[in-house]
């Protein structure tokens, strides 16, 4: 019996020490997370959009999501790697010239299109994830900080 | 003989866990991101009024009709100023590409909470004022409505920049990206 149970803690181990990638997707596909703070080169920005992160299984295909504030919204891939300790985002929205939809949809277009970028996970949890990266498409060289939790 | 099923049927599921177990190598990639063309700027013009009198007293023009590519700039004016005499300057951008021409300014000044015009005066006697402000808290200036007031006369240069900081205007022209960046030469005559 005791064998029993510690073969099987030893096998839930291993298949969570084996494939942190899944886990930190899982937690994020198919689920709505709020951005609490976002900060770049120390500024704190406040207008704080939601991610809605569409369900997928990120070894069959490209993971989307949708930046989302009021009626705007701007469309993102994404995807974990390095065993859950990297974090990619990509603006996927294109605008023709035009964001349609007014300054808060041009606005919200080109904040996908800034955070753009493969982050370090600084933190993933259930609740909560924090990604910091200082080489975003649109702020090369400034440390830029997202932290969002499940809604 | 039972123990021994046992551990092999564990090893077994150990085994085919760890085969099973997919690696990064297999996850399908994320594509590039798309960045979408920014507004394109083609002319500048300053336009200028004598503000004692309140009559127009003329129009700086900067016109590089194809944008960033690589045909020089059709009309460069040099700004020619009365000594100690005070302007209002109103500052206006068009896209001259598409017919009618697109009024960009009327963007900035819709994103005004995102721009700031910047003005770096070299070589002249000349000082300028802001008229115009956003509704950040606190405010911080625009420029598209200026007050200028030259000293006396001398040559120099006259530099615009319009900063765009989208979320991070902070009133420093070090921060965000340059959406224009003209430099006209300046005569107080």
């Amino acid at each position: 019996m005791k064998t029993t149970i510690y073969t099987l803690i030893a096998l839930v181990t291993l298949l969570t020490a084996c494939n942190k990638t899944k886990v930190s997707s899982k937690r994020l596909a198919g689920e709505h997370w709020k951005v609490v703070k976002l900060t770049i080169g120390g500024t704190a920005a406040t207008e704080l959009p939601e991610m809605h992160f569409s369900d997928c299984d990120p070894y069959e295909e490209v993971c989307k999501g949708d930046w989302e504030i009021g009626e705007a919204h701007a469309e993102f891939a994404w995807g974990f790697n390095e065993k859950g300790k990297k974090f990619t985002l990509s603006n996927q929205y294109t605008s023709d010239g035009h964001a349609h939809g007014g300054h808060e949809q041009e606005e919200l277009v080109e904040l996908s299109e800034n955070l753009s970028g493969v982050y370090d996970v600084v933190e993933s949890s259930r609740k909560a994830m924090k990604f910091k990266s200082s080489s975003t498409v649109g702020y090369a060289g400034q440390e830029v900080i997202l932290e969002i939790e499940k809604e | 003989m039972k123990n021994s099923i046992i551990a092999l049927s564990m090893i077994t599921t150990i085994g085919l866990a760890i085969t099973g177990c997919k690696k990064d190598d297999d996850l399908v990639d994320v594509p590039q991101p798309v960045v979408n063309e920014p507004e394109i700027i083609t002319s500048m013009f300053l336009m200028l009024t004598d503000s004692a009198t309140s009559t127009p007293f003329d129009t700086v023009a900067f016109r590089d009709l194809d944008g960033d590519g690589a045909n020089a700039p059709v009309q460069w004016d040099t700004l020619r100023l009365n000594a100690n005499t005070t302007y209002m300057m109103n500052v206006l951008l068009l896209n001259e590409i598409p017919t009618p021409a697109d009024t960009i300014s009327n963007e900035v000044a819709e994103e005004a909470n995102d721009h700031q015009f910047f003005f770096n005066i070299a070589g002249v006697s000349l000082t300028h004022t802001y008229l115009d402000q956003d509704t950040n808290t606190p405010p911080l200036p625009l420029g598209l409505v200026n007050k200028i007031r030259t000293g006396a006369a001398g040559t120099g240069t006259f530099q615009v920049v319009l900063k765009h900081q989208p979320g991070i205007k902070d009133g420093q022209q070090t921060t965000g990206d340059s959406d224009v960046d003209v430099t006209f030469q300046t005569i107080i005559q």
